[in-house]
């Protein structure tokens, strides 16, 4: 592991907890909801924040270690940031903004200079050398913060929600050219976003932060199999349970039983997606294990799809075509029926 | 004027001038404005040029000049620090520092001169050991009125100076340190240059202010001419023997008020 950081510290309202640990040449995605301590992490990583209690090791040097009275200052540290509105020096050229940090460390200036106009040709913006920020579009500013970054050679990158200062419309072409960027970038990644999009699309991995602890890592497809928070699980848009599992028979916390195929033992969560709810006017017959009666009273309609959220002894979002919706009469309200298939539960340990 | 100011400007209600208030308006601004057309009329506009010259108004003009840049450069070479501190460290007791600061800026002029007197005189408490320590003495030098201009004008470069600071933002230097810049380097090379313009208003403003100063300066360093004589003080003079002169020398003054308020305009009346 080239970052292995535990970091304890309580600032306002937030508390934050949490470990982590970034292979070398892997990219982390740090994801989680507004307030859950990303930022926070990631500036206690460059040493923008001291830590009440924590270590961070960085290829096997100690960068912070609040046992042993160690904090290695910002400024020393191997680390490139690229920030939320990317900070550029409104004062300085685009060409300056990235010789910065080499004048800074003590390149001299033709040197610095050079490697600085490097760094633009190859991000795609060498006739914008002499620009001012003001006079860049955020796409733009990016992949200046992004060189800026990165011409110094930093050991560990970090991106704060790198996307988030852009309107939709450049978003996902900025999104195409970071994500070429950060490959050609073989050192440590660590990226925070609040975007499950931006997640899935540039992670190697994630690490989902809540309330200021870490409540799953994973690659974008485990975690978003496997659910493990209500945050998560509205995220990737999926029904999650949380109960007690006893064979096949899960007993779910908010009352309800659901019956899965296989065989469990103890505290689990299960996952439905809702495309696996189906929805039926009169009582069901046939073999599903999972009936319940309840009211649509809620419809979403995403893409040609319809969402409806059944409430019910169990409340669950069930996703059909808009065609059945129709033939349905969702809209009138009214009971209906809901019923999942064993064999699409998927049941793991909580 | 941006189009996002001008569209909020647009959008306000009103426009319309309520009648009662016109009336103390206008007097208002006649009020403020006869007194400058009185001094533009009677202006000896043939022979302002010859009144200018003469060895007395020069000699005022010349000592105003240094009296105020040497207030100035005092004022930064200690105000900035001071403003620094104020916005950036929580020290105990800042806000008593920030009130001391600031007092100059309403005590009564000769009420600092006297204050002054008290404390750099020959006899005052840090004055008797200016002159035994190194035989400086200050009043009735070219010295103490720097010295008394600075007082008063100090406190406009670090209000204006620590506005700036407070104003800016801080993660700017975080990015600088994220770079590898030390303290300094990130002084010199990203905070400073994002405060200039704030800097650069309050030199103005403690320039403009040390130029004008009379009380503290007439009372600390009194009035030789060619030694502490400054502008203000020969205008107050020259108003009991030669009219033509002190008029030459208020049209100078105003013209330097004048100036200052344009170079602050947009900082000032952003909203025309």
């Amino acid at each position: 592991m080239s970052l292995e950081a535990k970091v304890e510290v309580a600032l306002g309202r937030l508390r934050l907890d949490a470990e982590l640990a970034v292979a070398t040449g892997e990219l982390v995605v740090l994801l989680g909801p507004n307030g859950a301590g990303k930022t926070t992490l990631l500036r206690a990583l460059a040493g923008l924040v001291a830590p009440d209690h924590g270590r961070v090791v960085l290829d096997g040097v100690v960068l912070e270690d609040t046992g042993a009275g160690v904090h290695v200052a910002t400024e020393r540290r191997p680390v490139g940031f690229v920030f939320q509105d990317y900070l550029l020096f409104p004062h300085l050229s685009a060409l300056e903004n990235v010789a910065f940090g080499l004048r800074a460390r003590g390149t001299p200036r033709a040197e610095a200079r050079r490697r600085a106009a490097a760094w633009l040709e190859r991000v795609g913006l060498a006739e914008h050398a002499r620009s001012r920020p003001r006079a860049l579009s955020g796409g733009q500013a990016q992949r200046v913060a992004l060189a800026r970054a990165l011409v110094s050679d930093p050991r560990l990158l970090l991106l704060d929600e790198p996307l988030a200062a852009l309107d939709a419309a450049s978003r996902a072409e900025v999104r195409r050219d970071l994500r070429r960027h950060l490959a050609s970038f073989d050192g440590t990644r660590l990226l925070v976003t609040h975007d499950p999009l931006e997640a899935i699309a540039l992670a190697d991995r994630l690490v989902v932060l809540e309330g200021g602890t870490v409540t799953q890592t994973g690659t974008p497809a485990e975690v978003s199999a496997r659910p493990r928070s209500r945050y998560v699980a509205e995220l990737v848009g999926v029904n999650l349970f949380r109960g007690r599992a006893t064979g096949a028979v899960v007993e779910l916390d908010g009352g309800g039983v659901l019956v899965a195929a296989g065989d469990h033992h103890g505290e689990v969560f299960a996952a439905v997606h809702p495309h696996a709810v189906a929805l039926h006017r009169r009582a069901p017959e046939g073999t599903p294990r999972n009936v319940w009666a309840g009211t649509a009273d809620t419809l979403d309609i995403v893409g040609d799809r319809v969402r409806a959220r059944v409430a019910g002894p169990v409340p669950i979002v069930a996703e059909v075509t808009a065609a059945a919706a129709g033939e349905l009469r969702l809209a009138d309200g009214g009971p209906v029926w809901a019923t999942v298939k064993a064999t699409e539960v998927t049941v793991y340990p909580a | 004027m941006t189009d996002a100011r001008r569209r909020a400007s647009a959008s306000q209600r009103g426009g319309r001038a309520p009648v009662l208030f016109v009336v103390p308006a206008a007097v208002a601004v006649g009020f403020l404005a006869v007194p400058l057309a009185g001094l533009l009329g009677r202006t000896p506009w043939g022979s302002l040029a010859a009144e200018l010259a003469t060895p007395r108004v020069l000699e005022a003009l010349r000592l105003s000049l240094v009296c105020s840049l040497g207030a100035v450069a005092v004022s930064v070479a200690l105000g900035v620090p001071l403003a620094f501190l104020l916005a950036r460290v929580d020290f105990p007791g800042r806000n008593l520092v920030r009130a001391l600061t600031t007092l100059p800026m309403v005590l009564p002029p000769v009420v600092g001169g006297v204050a002054l007197l008290l404390a750099f005189g020959r006899r005052g408490v840090a004055g008797q050991w200016l002159d035994r320590a190194f035989g400086i003495t200050l009043p009735f030098t070219t010295a103490g009125a720097i010295l008394a201009e600075a007082f008063v004008a100090m406190p406009f470069l670090v209000i204006t100076c620590e506005a700036g600071l407070r104003a800016m933002d801080r993660r700017f230097e975080d990015a600088a340190a994220t770079l590898g810049a030390g303290r300094w380097t990130t002084l010199r090379r990203v905070t400073l240059p994002l405060v200039a313009p704030s800097l650069w208003a309050g030199i103005a403003l403690c320039w403009a202010r040390a130029l004008g100063e009379f009380g503290a300066t007439i009372t600390f360093a009194g009035n030789l001419p060619g030694v502490t004589q400054t502008m203000p003080l020969a205008v107050y003079l020259a108003l009991e023997t030669d009219l033509e002169a002190a008029i030459a020398l208020s049209l100078i003054l105003l013209a330097i008020s004048a100036a200052v308020l344009v170079a602050l305009r947009d900082r000032w009346f952003p909203t025309a």
